[in-house]
């Protein structure tokens, strides 16, 4: 079975709470910066929520960007990795990443406009027991390959095992990557666009639907719905 | 050697014992499972249901379990409080089980008292030097024996309070410095029920926000994002408006469509300006016939009165009186920064009266009063003990401070999710009065202020390894009650406070032990709730019993008649020519009371209105940057009359002029390596005043001097404080 | 020196002509070995300084989101940049037959090898893994993987092992002849050396004839080569759609900018050459004279292309764009300054004026501030598109630590090692093109008087290309 996942988020909902950033912290293994690598703008997150200002007028509006990796079909990040660590996979529609091919030329982080690549620049270790949260589903990276948001890859495949050993489809629902389970006013959807019923397709038929940087033709799977603008007032 | 037989009998004891898994038994290092229990699949995970206790909202959580290790909390579906959603916090609670600096054995003082030296105690020694103290209180005087906690409830509060009552103490003290004391005593005013309303803010279309937190902390952060998320954009031809009026955009002000700036404790002025416009224009029925309004002051409150004393624009309030009213079903909510002003009571009432007038007391996507105790009519009084009204608990903590000082109390039981010694104004001195006390014992999982001037402490388990039950106080119609379980079994050596109390009953017999007639916890919550057609183990496994039948709301007497509420101005402590800014305090998103602060993944989570981490920082307006000579990131003295810490400049571009913000939750002195040692606490700058109307603390009522300083180190922002105005290079 | 005195030279004999242009080798002075001695220090100290980032993680750099590349890639451009000219002027100088360039020839062919040897390098050492590198490189492996050969890196890789074997090739074949007379005139391990290196070159016609062939094809073929290399260089960069690095003008830019920066590093080892080995005989201000013109050409070719492309950019005020030039007048001005002056404003006045170009003092002065100028340029290509992107929310500044400073000073002090040793060992002043050259300016007996005459070779002749 082919799908091709996306995931939409929708401007109007997300209060910029942070949930889906602790959220993909705990389920992706993703190792604490502490505040001297903060400093030096090495943050291991994932996903980050760019708050913009925006001055009208008198007014100044904050603008909240949850930001994780578009999953571009035309993804230049996957065009100048010299050794393939990061590709295609034509099964889910992602833009996969394998660890122990990467070598950290780093020219993929180069190339992402939206910057949503993230490098290991130690080898982070955990204090006991801290490690005992680890997520067994996916590895913890060594030192000097890149890592970004993967939709929560791991989750894609036990659904699709689940779905293989009980012989059906995967359900739409039924994979919900870490920041759209747990994000409270339900700004995140995903699903899978080959599905024209799922809830994703759906929401794409939106006329608030825009992507970011669309003008670079990227042609990312994460698509944003614009905040709207209560009338009057 | 171990011959076969033998073999076989350790591993199935093994896996026996390990079946039983959540009974306070210690796992004990012996060979792997020959036979693995039932429940160890290996690569396939469990779900256990139980319930979040990282902030008073009460969220229904599963935890994903895999090897007996927890790897990861989600919202719990069936929960009608957060349906299978979560905040940051409640995605942190893994690093709260798994902390490397969590107590594993009993401490007894080994230092000075108040040094926070101790030496690790067998609880056969802890236990006794308590039983000992309990002992002697209970001959000499058992009302001298104080219990400190944070408000507790469901069953665990029913045994505290069964305990206090049969021991002899009336002394029991519930400490949350944001309690909703002004919340209570503005519903009893306006409404007539002191208790926590339920806001319909998914089926609103318009919400003034006074203030309003509901987005980030309040009551149930959880449960009003999800349901400001369906206000949006759930129904299809419905798009719920949000005004918020506050004197610094806060992350819930960055969510409403309109953010109008007021001075700090102007929130209830500026309600009473909107009531003004409504009942002149008769803008609503109740509006139109709440005459006696008028009369009794409301005439006065015009848009021009209103807007010099608020900063607002009368233009403003006139404008956005005829959206509310004219958008109805509407809703007016108060936050924590208006009821935290000597006014408090005054500003949220105002708010109350707003939904009065505009018809939105027990209607659809309105306010409204359920009955959250209808399950427990059979407990009589004692019902309340489950879920005590949220108060703060401010005036019986001041009480018991004195009465410290005094020298009233021979025993203080402390609870660690309390933190006085942190988060009261410093002139209060509860540090100094609690050493007062001959003998202090805490129940805690880590050492922090609070817990370092004991003399016995005693490690409970996380909330992720007890046994309980939970009524949440906002967020449900009275149809559910949360069953928690530990989802993975104690690794700590540990024991829950109410097992601890349920034995020390035992020990001191009579009444004591008459009242907590149970084995241990576990089972005097099992005899509460199993039985009676309620199968406990699918209840377990469901997270707690939601019937989804929500009882009866409760009657609001004055909601029909609506009185003006007494007006009073916010005061402020401080000369205004030595000190220039009124200084607004907020609970951070990270931290709130600062029990988050040892959590590095909170520590790390960008704040989401100053993209700030790990520090502490003070929030400016432009102009006032400029006045000052001061920049992003440069360092200044902040200085209450109450007293002085240091803190980086965050130049925020939305804040009322004269308003100085810095949240809440940062600058601990002992609780861990990631929460010490990083900045000043804001706590400590406050004065010990209180509203007026509920006796809650008032935090908002002092005045700040800002002077630039060097210091040491610099404030981490995660969004680029050039970039940050530049939205239009990513479209 | 006068002309007489080359006459003299030549009237005098192979010995002594040998003996002055072979001084380098044969005696090793104490200030030799001070400088080898610093130089291995230096190299030491920031091979310890990559030891130490490769056990410990690349976070010992100033390294950060968004900007991935810094000082390691700054060097790997700049030196990449530098060995281009030493290619490319003794290929250039060859085929036009410049008459001055005989002396210049080997060290600047030196050059070339030893600034890519210097240069090659960075590519590895900036990998997150380095030790995993030869994923890189297309082998036939059991898990049938290729490199990615769309990647600019790839092309990096095959341009620059293209390049560093061609070079090498086009050092070894020249030097050979003189590698001969070196071996006829040594003793002990040092005839050892030159006898296996000069591959038994015996100076019989046929020999010559194939020297020549190989030395006109080596210099044509190797200025594509060196053009494609530093063209690849540059499409690491244009091929990536960060702002400021996506311009088509880049492959010229970059070899105009490696020609700039390669002629300012020939002056300056020539400079030094001279002085250290007493070469004023042969290394002439004429050489640095036309040298100097060079040099100026390239000023106003390489003014031109960054005129160009600053106009377009700063022109359209394209929101991306418009980010970056801001920051060069804001966070990234000193740099900028820096360049522009050391590029443009100093360069273009001094070289216009002959007795600049004539003092050698004063060039060499002035090919250091210009590729001191070339390596701001490079840092301000690298740094500040990066710093500056296309999200503005993740902006962040770069600042390079120890660890990256110790490899500048290193790849500084690895180049002077290796050309140290080279002025050893081998042969730096190409013998046998000297002598060719002098040949033709000599003293003739024409019947029984000595006329002072220049001649040219015909070409057509046998033996010459």
């Amino acid at each position: 079975m082919k799908h091709k996942w996306a995931m939409v988020i929708d401007m109007d909902r997300c209060t910029g709470c942070g949930a889906c950033v602790v959220a993909c912290a705990a389920e992706n293994n993703t190792p604490t910066a502490g505040e001297a690598e903060a400093a030096k703008g090495r943050l291991m997150h994932w996903l980050r929520i760019s708050r913009y200002w925006k001055r009208e007028g008198n007014e100044t509006r904050a603008i909240f960007v949850p930001t994780p990796c578009m999953h571009c079909e035309k993804a230049p990040c996957e065009i100048v990795c010299p050794v393939y660590a990061t590709y295609h996979d034509e099964d889910d529609n992602l833009n996969a990443m394998v660890y122990n091919r990467c070598i950290g030329t780093r020219y993929c982080a180069n190339n992402c406009p939206y910057s949503v690549r993230v490098f290991n620049w130690w080898n982070y270790t955990w204090e006991k027991p801290l490690d005992e949260q680890l997520n067994p589903d996916l590895s913890v990276r060594s030192r000097g390959v890149m890592e970004k948001c993967t939709y929560c890859i791991q989750r894609i495949r036990r659904a699709r095992e689940t779905a293989i050993s009980e012989r059906r489809e995967i359900r739409d629902g039924e994979v919900v990557p870490a920041c759209a389970q747990t994000c409270p006013p339900g700004a995140i959807v995903f699903g899978d666009t080959a599905d024209p019923d799922s809830a994703v397709s759906r929401v794409l038929k939106d006329p608030r639907v825009f992507k970011l940087m669309e003008h670079l033709g990227t042609d990312p799977s994460t698509a944003y719905l614009k905040k709207q603008r209560g009338p009057g007032r | 050697m171990l011959d076969r037989r033998d073999f076989l009998k350790l591993g199935g004891a093994t896996a026996f014992a390990a079946l039983f898994g959540g009974c306070e038994r210690l796992p004990r290092k012996i060979v792997p499972f020959v036979i693995p229990p039932e429940n160890h699949k290996l690569g396939e995970a469990l779900w256990y249901a139980s319930v979040c206790r990282q902030c008073p909202a009460g969220c229904g959580i599963v935890v994903r379990v895999a090897e007996g290790r927890a790897k990861k909390i989600e919202g719990n579906p069936l929960h009608p409080v957060n349906r299978g959603k979560l905040c940051a916090r409640g995605q942190a609670g893994l690093q709260v089980l798994y902390h490397p600096e969590r107590l594993g054995r009993p401490l007894i003082l080994s230092g000075p008292r108040g040094s926070g030296k101790f030496r690790e105690a067998s609880w056969e020694e802890a236990i006794a030097a308590l039983m000992a103290g309990m002992k002697k209180v209970r001959t000499d005087d058992p009302a001298s024996l104080l219990m400190l906690t944070e408000p507790m409830r469901g069953h665990a509060n029913l045994v505290a309070a069964r305990f206090m009552r049969a021991f002899g103490s009336p002394h029991r003290v519930a400490w949350d410095p944001f309690g909703q004391d002004a919340l209570l005593s503005a519903c009893d005013a306006v409404f007539g029920v002191r208790d926590v309303p339920e806001y319909d803010i998914a089926g609103a279309r318009y919400v003034l926000s006074f203030s309003g937190d509901f987005l980030e902390t309040g009551l149930s952060p959880v449960h009003y994002g999800r349901a400001y998320g369906r206000m949006r954009q759930e129904r299809p031809t419905v798009r719920g408006k949000l005004v918020h009026f506050g004197p610094r955009l806060s992350m819930t002000a960055a969510n409403a469509d309109v953010y109008l700036p007021i001075a700090p404790g102007t929130e209830g002025l500026a309600a009473l300006g909107i009531a003004h416009v409504m009942v002149k224009e008769k803008l609503s029925p109740a509006a139109a016939a709440a005459s006696s309004l008028w009369g009794s002051g409301l005439d006065r409150m015009t848009p021009d009165a209103v807007a010099q004393a608020t900063g607002l624009v009368a233009a403003d309030i006139a404008a956005v009186a005829r959206e509310f009213a004219g958008n109805r079903p509407g809703l007016a909510i108060a936050g924590d920064a208006a009821a935290s002003c000597t006014n408090g009571t005054f500003n949220v009432a105002c708010a109350a009266l707003l939904n009065a007038l505009a018809g939105s007391v027990g209607a659809p996507g309105g306010v409204s009063f359920p009955n959250r105790l209808a399950p427990f009519s059979r407990y009589g009084a004692d019902a309340a003990l489950l879920l005590p009204p949220p108060e703060s608990g401010y005036p019986a903590l001041r009480e018991a401070i004195g009465k410290m000082e005094r020298g009233a109390f021979r025993m203080a039981l402390l609870s660690g999710a309390a933190n006085p010694a942190f988060c009261l104004p410093a002139s209060l001195k509860f540090g100094e009065a609690l050493l007062k006390v001959p003998l202090v014992v805490s129940f805690a999982s880590f050492l922090d202020e609070t817990t370092s001037l004991s003399d016995l402490v005693l490690p409970v388990p996380t909330y992720l390894e007890e046994w309980g039950d939970d009524i949440a106080p906002a967020g449900h119609a009275g149809d559910a009650v949360t069953l928690s379980q530990p989802v993975v079994d104690a690794y700590r050596d540990t024991r829950a406070m109410s097992d601890i109390l349920i034995a020390a009953g035992k020990e001191l017999g009579g009444p004591v032990a008459a009242a907590l007639p149970w084995a241990s916890f576990r089972e005097c919550v099992d005899k509460a709730y199993g039985g009676k057609g309620v199968n406990l183990e699918e209840a377990r496994r469901q997270g707690g019993i939601f019937t989804g039948k929500p009882g009866p709301s409760r009657p609001t007497p004055k909601a029909a008649r609506p009185a003006l509420p007494k007006p009073s101005a916010a005061a402020f402590e401080g000369d205004p020519a030595k000190y220039p800014f009124v200084l607004h305090v907020y609970p951070s998103i990270a931290h709130a009371d600062g029990r988050g602060a040892n959590l590095t993944w909170l520590q790390e989570m960008p704040d989401p209105v100053t993209t700030a981490v790990w520090r502490n920082w003070v929030e400016i307006a432009p102009e006032t940057a400029r006045r000052l000579g001061l920049a992003d990131g440069d360092g200044v003295t902040v200085t209450s009359p109450s007293g002085s810490l240091e803190a980086f400049v965050v130049i925020h571009p939305a804040i009322a002029a004269g308003v100085a913000a810095m949240p809440l939750g940062q600058g601990h002195a002992r609780y861990g390596q990631h929460a010490a040692g990083r900045g000043g606490n804001p706590f400590a700058l406050l004065p010990a005043g209180e509203d007026a109307g509920s006796k809650g603390p008032a935090r908002q009522s002092t005045r700040v001097a800002l002077a630039k300083a060097k210091v040491a180190g610099t404030l981490v922002r995660t969004v680029n404080v050039e970039g940050q105005w530049k939205y239009e290079n990513i479209l | 020196m006068s002309d007489d005195s080359r006459n003299h030279l030549a009237r005098a004999g192979e010995t002594a002509l040998y003996d002055e242009l072979s001084r380098s080798n044969r005696v090793t002075t104490r200030s030799w070995y001070v400088a080898t001695g610093i130089a291995f220090l230096v190299f030491a100290f920031g091979l310890g300084a990559f030891i130490y980032m490769m056990a410990t993680g690349m976070g010992v750099t100033g390294l950060n989101r968004p900007v991935f590349w810094g000082v390691m890639i700054i060097l790997f451009v700049f030196w990449i940049g530098v060995s281009h000219s030493g290619t490319l002027i003794s290929a250039i100088l060859r085929i036009t037959q410049a008459s001055w360039r005989a002396p210049v020839l080997r060290g600047a062919e030196a050059m070339t090898v030893f600034a890519l040897m210097v240069g090659g390098l960075f590519p590895i050492m900036h990998l997150g893994r380095n030790w995993r590198f030869y994923y890189i490189v297309p082998y036939p492996s059991e898990r049938q993987l290729w490199p990615n050969f769309r990647s600019p890196l790839v092309w990096d890789m095959v341009a620059i092992a293209t390049y560093l074997t061609g070079s090498i090739l086009f050092l070894y074949f020249g030097m050979i002849p003189d590698l001969a007379v070196a071996r006829d005139r040594s003793t002990g391990w040092r005839k050892k050396l030159y006898t296996t290196l000069a591959a038994g070159f015996r100076g019989s016609h046929a020999e010559w004839r194939r020297y020549h062939v190989t030395s006109t094809l080596f210099a044509v073929l190797i200025i594509p080569v060196a053009v494609s290399v530093h063209s690849i260089v540059s499409w690491d960069f244009a091929m990536a759609m960060v702002p400021g690095w996506h311009s088509t003008i880049f492959a010229p830019y970059f070899v105009a900018g490696a020609i700039y920066s390669g002629i300012a590093g020939v002056i300056t080892v020539m400079a030094a050459l001279r002085w250290a080995f007493k070469l004023e005989n042969h290394l002439t201000e004429r050489h640095f004279d036309n040298l100097g013109k060079l040099l100026l050409t390239m000023t106003l070719i390489w003014g031109y292309f960054y005129f160009s492309e600053f106009l377009t950019t700063w022109y359209s005020r394209l929101p991306e764009d418009w980010a970056l030039i801001s920051s060069y007048g804001g966070h990234y001005l000193p740099l900028f300054l820096l360049m522009l002056v050391c590029n443009f404003l100093i360069p273009l006045p001094l070289l216009s004026l002959g007795k600049v170009r004539r003092s050698i003092p004063a060039i060499f002065a002035v090919s250091l501030v210009v590729n001191v100028g070339m390596w701001a340029e490079r840092a301000l290509i690298v740094v500040p598109s990066l710093a500056r992107r296309n999200d503005p929310s993740i902006w962040h500044n770069y600042f390079p630590t120890w660890v990256e400073i110790s490899f500048i000073t290193g790849a500084l002090a690895m180049f002077a090692l290796l050309y140290l040793l080279f002025a050893k060992l081998l042969p730096v002043m190409a013998i046998s093109d000297i002598k060719d050259h002098l040949f033709r300016t000599t003293d003739r007996s024409v019947g029984g008087t000595v006329v002072p005459s220049v001649a040219e070779e015909e070409s057509g002749k046998e033996g010459t290309p």
